[in-house]
C-alpha cells in the first residue's frame, strides 16, 4: 500500500510540474522571415534551442515579483512598464479572488523589460523573432500551412475571453509546444527590428534606414503572420498589453 | 489511504479533462497607453537602465554618469557605409552651431549596435575618422544593453548577413536627467528645430 501510494505520488508530482519549468528541445531548421526583398527568397537556418512548453503563468510570474520586488505593481518604474503592468491583479504580491481560476492561465499586461527580467531570473532568454515564428510555424494536429492560418485568424477574430483559460487548454503543435496560437500573444527579444531586408543595396528610404530595399512578402497568404509583425511593430518596451504574455527559451549547451 | 489515492486519481483526471477543452481562444486587445511623459521622478530616465559601457579611451562608464549635460545620442555602426558616418555629420553640424560658451553643458554620444566589432579602438579609429572632440562619447556595450537602450529609445535595427545592420536614423535629446526631450528622425534634416531644442534645454541650467 505504501509502495502504491508512493509510486502515485511520484506520478502525481511529475504531472504537476510548475508549467513553466517544462521545456521542449525545437530542432534545428530553417525559417522563411515574413519580410524580404524582392527577388530574394532567403531561408535563414535556426539552430536548436529549448523553449517553455507553456507561456509564463501568473503563478510563475508571483513567483518572480516575491523574488525581484522590483518588479512590483508599485514599484516597477514608469519607463519599464505603463501603467496597464498587471492591471487584473489587486495588489503586489495578491492575484486576487480569481487567483484559483487563473493561477495557470498566462500572466499578460507585462512590459518587455519586465519579460526580459523574469527570463533573465531563470536563466533564459526571451525568443528572437526567428525563433518563435520557426516554432509557432509547426503544424497542429497534421494541419496544412492554409489550415493552420485560417484557424489562426479565426483565434484573432473572436474577443478577449472575460478570464483567460489556463495554459495547455488550446493546442499541441508537433514539437510539442502548446498554445503557440489560440491563447495569447507573446513578446519576442528583438520586436523593434525594422522590417526590411537585410542587404544595404536597397533603395527604399535610405534616410530612415541605413540598409533597406523594396519589400515583398515571403508568402502573402500568410496574413497571420502579417498581423503579428504588424503587432510587434507597434508596441514600445514599456507597453503592457491584456493579451500579451511570454515564453522563454534557453540555448543548448 | 484509500481516499488519498482516490483523490489522487480523480486529481489527474480532472486536470486531463482540462487539457481537452476547446480552445477558448482570443484576439488582439486594443490598449490605451501612456506615452513618455517627464515627470518630476524622473520615472521616465532612460538613465535607470543598467549596465556598463566602454567608450573610445576605454574608460568605462554607465549612461547614469552622462547624467548633468544635455546630450544628443545616436545608434550607428561604424563599418556602416551609407547612413552612419551621415549621421554623425548631421550631429556634427548641430555641434557647429551650438554658441561655444555652451558647449561645455552638451555632450554627444554615439552607441554601437555592433557588439562585436566596434571594440573601444574600432571606435577610436571611428572618433579620429570622423575628427570628432573632447565632447564625444562613443560606446561599446554587450548585446543585451544595445538592444534595451534600442527599445528606449525606439529605435528598430536588425543584424543582417555580413555583418551589416539594418536600423532606424533617430536623433535624440537628452536633458540633464537622461529624460527624452525630443527625436529627430532621418538623415539630412534641418537642424533649426533639433537646435532650438537644445539651446532651451541649455539655457535652463
Amino acid at each position: 500500500m505504501r509502495g502504491t501510494l508512493f509510486i502515485f505520488l511520484l506520478l502525481a508530482s511529475g504531472f504537476f510540474i510548475e508549467p513553466g519549468e517544462q521545456m521542449i528541445k525545437v530542432p534545428a531548421g530553417r525559417f522563411i522571415p515574413f519580410f524580404q526583398k524582392k527577388g530574394e527568397n532567403i531561408s535563414q537556418p535556426v539552430k536548436e534551442f529549448y523553449m517553455d512548453t507553456y507561456a509564463v503563468t501568473n503563478e510563475d510570474y508571483l513567483q518572480f515579483v516575491k523574488a525581484n520586488p522590483q518588479w512590483t505593481k508599485s514599484k516597477v518604474a514608469r519607463l519599464f512598464a505603463d501603467t496597464n503592468y498587471l492591471k487584473y491583479w489587486i495588489a503586489d504580491f495578491d492575484i486576487g479572488p480569481a487567483y484559483k481560476q487563473i493561477k495557470n492561465s498566462p500572466v499578460t499586461g507585462v512590459s518587455w523589460f519586465a519579460a526580459n527580467a523574469y527570463a533573465k531570473w531563470k536563466n533564459k532568454r526571451l525568443p528572437t523573432t526567428s525563433e518563435w515564428e520557426y516554432a509557432a510555424s509547426a503544424s497542429i494536429n497534421g494541419k496544412s500551412k492554409d489550415a493552420l492560418t485560417k484557424f489562426i485568424l479565426q483565434w484573432y477574430e473572436k474577443p478577449n475571453p472575460a478570464v483567460l483559460p489556463a495554459v495547455g487548454s488550446t493546442f499541441k503543435n508537433e514539437f510539442g509546444l502548446y498554445d503557440m496560437h489560440g491563447l495569447v500573444w507573446e513578446w519576442v527579444y528583438d520586436f523593434n527590428q525594422p522590417l526590411g531586408g537585410n542587404s544595404s543595396t536597397g533603395e527604399l528610404d535610405k534616410n530612415l534606414y541605413c540598409s533597406s530595399g523594396s519589400l515583398k512578402t515571403a508568402d502573402a497568404k500568410d496574413y497571420a503572420a502579417y498581423m503579428r509583425y504588424a503587432f510587434r511593430s507597434s508596441l514600445k518596451g514599456n507597453y503592457c498589453v491584456g493579451n500579451l504574455g511570454f515564453r522563454c527559451v534557453a540555448d543548448i549547451k | 489511504m484509500k481516499h488519498l489515492t482516490i483523490i489522487l486519481i480523480v486529481g489527474l483526471f480532472t486536470l486531463t479533462a482540462c487539457n481537452h477543452q476547446p480552445a477558448k481562444s482570443a484576439g488582439l486587445v486594443k490598449n490605451e497607453n501612456t506615452p513618455y511623459q517627464v515627470n518630476p521622478k524622473g520615472q521616465n530616465s532612460i538613465y535607470q537602465l543598467a549596465g556598463i559601457w566602454t567608450n573610445q579611451d576605454k574608460k568605462t562608464l554607465s549612461l547614469n554618469d552622462l547624467r548633468g549635460k544635455v546630450q544628443v545620442l545616436a545608434m550607428v555602426f561604424t563599418h556602416c557605409q551609407a547612413a552612419c558616418p551621415r549621421i554623425t555629420g548631421d550631429i556634427k553640424t548641430i555641434e557647429s552651431q551650438i554658441a561655444p560658451g555652451k558647449l561645455d553643458k552638451v555632450g554627444f554620444v554615439l552607441v554601437s549596435f555592433d557588439a562585436e566589432r566596434d571594440t573601444s579602438s574600432q571606435l577610436n579609429s571611428f572618433y579620429n575618422k570622423m575628427n570628432l572632440d573632447k565632447h564625444w562619447n562613443l560606446l561599446h556595450g554587450n548585446e543585451e544593453q544595445i538592444r534595451a537602450l534600442s527599445v528606449l529609445l525606439n529605435v528598430s535595427y536588425k543584424k543582417g548577413q555580413e555583418g551589416i545592420y539594418a536600423h532606424s536614423n533617430i536623433i535624440t535629446v537628452l536633458d540633464t536627467s537622461g529624460n527624452i526631450q525630443f527625436q529627430q528622425e532621418g538623415l539630412g534634416a534641418d537642424p533649426k528645430e533639433i537646435l532650438s531644442n537644445i539651446n532651451n534645454l541649455v539655457n535652463s541650467f
